[in-house]
């Protein structure tokens, strides 16, 4: 993984130092809030409805055992003894007291590590596909493009005040795994008919109160020219981007109002200029990242492990972990095991302090030091020998970390909420915890196949819901929490946005809602191998209307 | 009507309560509860002294009322702040 060179080690120093006397002088009382939120937020904390919330950036979501049990750490010390990963590849601290930010900040540091761009109208933590480097589907790594991304926009000073936040996603595998189409800036890394590396450029995706599938403006954008057409489009929206409307800010608003061609005429034209700045990059400065990110060396295995056979053939309960949450890795013999932060009932993406050293152990015996933190708020192991799998998989049994619902109905996503979230407008997290109990572990779970619900505490999006199979938006209606259940989204490379059913569900009856729709779906489907959303594709949002209203007059309000 | 004045805390961004003495208490049971419009605009604005001098932040009124005996917040999200995360009682605050 990329390390830091004098420079970013100096800079983030520098940068808690400046954090460190700034926090001094707000408790001392010579900054007030006003003067002081500013600089809190460009450090990643925020205030949230209990305390303080410190927001921590996973660069592309890569970890290694280092990083992970540091983390561990702060959530013992500072914290209480757990951190909540987000869909945004960043880890969150509920509890942190303002004067001990700084300090955290040092730890982090320590292992390169910091919360700097996790907040504010600036470019964000660069996302990228979990599985990125170990997928058996890759055309190519995507993390030294995000490495690259993310050096260029750290503090860049033309785009550290853009009208609103922007955020960019890269994904390097055909199946999209990081929801590219829905963020500012997708980049998809893909090979031309002469085998030359390069993306398709996807701009303006977003979710929010105005969610939007990107527009996909270049098919073709030659590896070299990365931040130079990054560049050209962060321009054109910096300039353009409108700035008297928080919430026409994004730049999917531009993208819009301005019309498709015109922005792809504005942002060629911008790249035609920006080249002659020398933003190319050179050959062996990309091969220099790329070699940061090199195949750990794993040698050959057979492809069947005897012992894990003999194992799946009599404990049905590794069987169906092996089938469920272990995808294959580009090196025969190995797989990529998705570590489920969804037990049944529990808090999806939270993990305590032993649960992430447990896991840091298992990467550093059985992964090469790595772990990743997926969009979906789960962990990854990405190179496990198959050999290795009774062994991880035992160990992760006994931390309550090996439940195998990996992309099933229980791998729910859900926002904080109102449990915790200064801006939600009812909560998300019980909701997921009871839909998680309803389906359990259960035979039917297994059924229903690759089922992805969304849930999210307000209409800021954070949980994802515009895009998930089955999305859930908590709202307050006359003081009570109502619940907006959506059909039919998805983030993959065949992105579409979810569709409202009609109207809202109470909180006591919105389980009971997603089962109905579970249930319409299992009785309209080919076969099994017709999943869900292939299903509601082929028969529409009617038989689930007409399930969730007709049938049952006045359960819905 | 009834209503205490709450915020939260400087140091370390915790729910306060106005209690009856005017410092700030944590637990909604010790705060003080003003029964006209009038004496809960007078609190909050006596309350602002302790924004300038940096004690607390985000100070405003709420409505309360008896359930089971004891005053709680009318608003869930007012609730939720006087008892902590419904899904983790165990980091709540003893009412
Ligand atoms: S979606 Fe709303 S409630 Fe959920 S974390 Fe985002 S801002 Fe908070």
């Amino acid at each position: 993984m990329y390390r830091y060179d004098e420079f970013d080690a100096q800079f983030v120093a520098q940068r808690v130092a400046q954090f460190r006397d700034q926090v001094a002088r707000r408790l001392s009382g010579e900054l007030t809030e006003e003067q002081f939120k500013l600089h809190r937020l460009m450090n990643g904390v925020y205030l949230q409805l209990h305390a303080y919330m410190l927001r921590v950036a996973i660069p592309y979501g890569v970890l290694s055992s280092r990083q992970l049990r540091k983390l561990a750490h702060i959530a013992r010390r500072y914290d209480k003894g757990f951190g909540h990963f987000t869909t945004r590849q960043n880890i969150q601290y509920n509890w942190p007291a303002l004067a001990d930010c700084p300090d955290i900040l040092d730890e982090l540091a320590s292992v390169e590590m910091h919360a700097i761009q996790t907040s504010g109208n600036c470019i964000r933590n660069v996302t990228a596909d979990q599985f990125a480097g170990a997928a058996a589907d890759e055309v190519a790594d995507p993390r030294p493009y995000a490495e690259i991304l993310r050096q260029w926009s750290s503090l860049h000073p033309e785009y550290s005040f853009l009208p609103r936040k922007f955020k960019i996603a890269v994904t390097g595998a055909p199946k999209d795994r990081a929801a590219i189409q829905v963020h500012d800036i997708g980049y998809h890394v893909i090979k031309n008919n002469r085998g030359e590396i390069g993306f398709a450029v996807y701009v303006g995706g977003g979710q929010g109160r105005t969610p939007m599938v990107a527009l996909k403006i270049r098919d073709f954008l030659p590896e070299a020219e990365l931040l130079a057409y990054t560049d050209a489009i962060v321009r054109v929206y910096n300039l353009e981007g409108r700035r008297d409307n928080k919430y026409k800010a994004r730049i999917k608003i531009l993208v819009h109002e301005k019309g498709a061609e015109a922005m792809r005429t504005a942002v060629e034209a911008e790249f035609a200029k920006v080249r002659e700045r020398n933003l190319t990059l050179p050959d062996a400065d990309i091969q220099a990242i790329q070699s940061y990110f090199a195949l750990p060396n794993l040698p050959g295995k057979p492809v069947h492990a005897e012992a894990v056979e003999a194992r799946r053939a009599k404990d049905a309960a590794f069987d169906r972990f092996v089938a469920v949450n272990v995808t294959p890795h580009k090196v025969a013999g190995y797989g990529v095991v998705t570590i489920s932060l969804k037990p049944i009932g529990g808090i999806p993406g939270d993990a305590t302090a032993e649960q992430m050293d447990l896991v840091a152990d298992l990467a550093e015996r059985h992964s090469h030091d790595e772990i990743r933190v997926s969009h979906e708020q789960n962990l990854v192991l990405p190179h496990v020998a198959f050999e290795d799998l009774p062994a991880v998989y035992d160990a992760l049994a006994a931390a309550d970390l090996a439940t195998a619902n990996a992309g099933l109905v229980t791998d729910i996503i859900a926002c904080p909420g109102l449990d915790y979230c200064a801006l939600a407008t009812a909560r998300s997290i019980p909701v997921a915890q009871r839909i998680s109990e309803r389906f359990g572990d259960s035979p039917r779970a297994q059924d229903i196949g690759d089922l992805k619900i969304k849930i999210s505490g307000c209409i800021n999006a954070c949980g994802h819901h515009h895009v998930g199979h089955i999305g859930i938006l908590g709202l307050e209606r006359k003081g009570e929490e109502t619940y907006q259940i959506t059909l039919g989204g998805t983030a993959d490379e065949t992105c579409s946005l979810g569709t409202l059913t009609g109207p809202g569900f109470s909180s006591e009856d919105v389980v009971d809602a997603v089962e109905t729709v579970v249930n319409t779906y299992l009785g309209v489907r080919r076969d099994r191998s017709e999943d869900f959303l292939s299903t509601f594709r082929r028969v529409g949002m009617a038989p689930f209307k007409q399930a969730l209203y007709e049938k049952n007059e006045g359960a819905g309000i | 009507m009834n209503q205490v004045i709450t915020a939260s805390r400087l140091t370390d961004g915790a729910v306060v309560f106005l209690g009856q003495d005017r410092t700030w208490v944590e637990r909604l049971a010790q705060a003080e509860v003003f029964s006209t419009v009038d004496a809960s605009a007078e609190a909050l604005k006596s309350a602002q002294k302790d924004e300038q001098a940096n004690v607390v932040l985000d100070i405003y009124a709420i409505d309360v009322a008896p359930k089971a005996g004891v005053l709680v917040p009318i608003k869930l999200r007012e609730a939720i702040r006087a008892q902590g995360p419904t899904v983790h009682p165990e980091h709540g605050k003893p009412r």
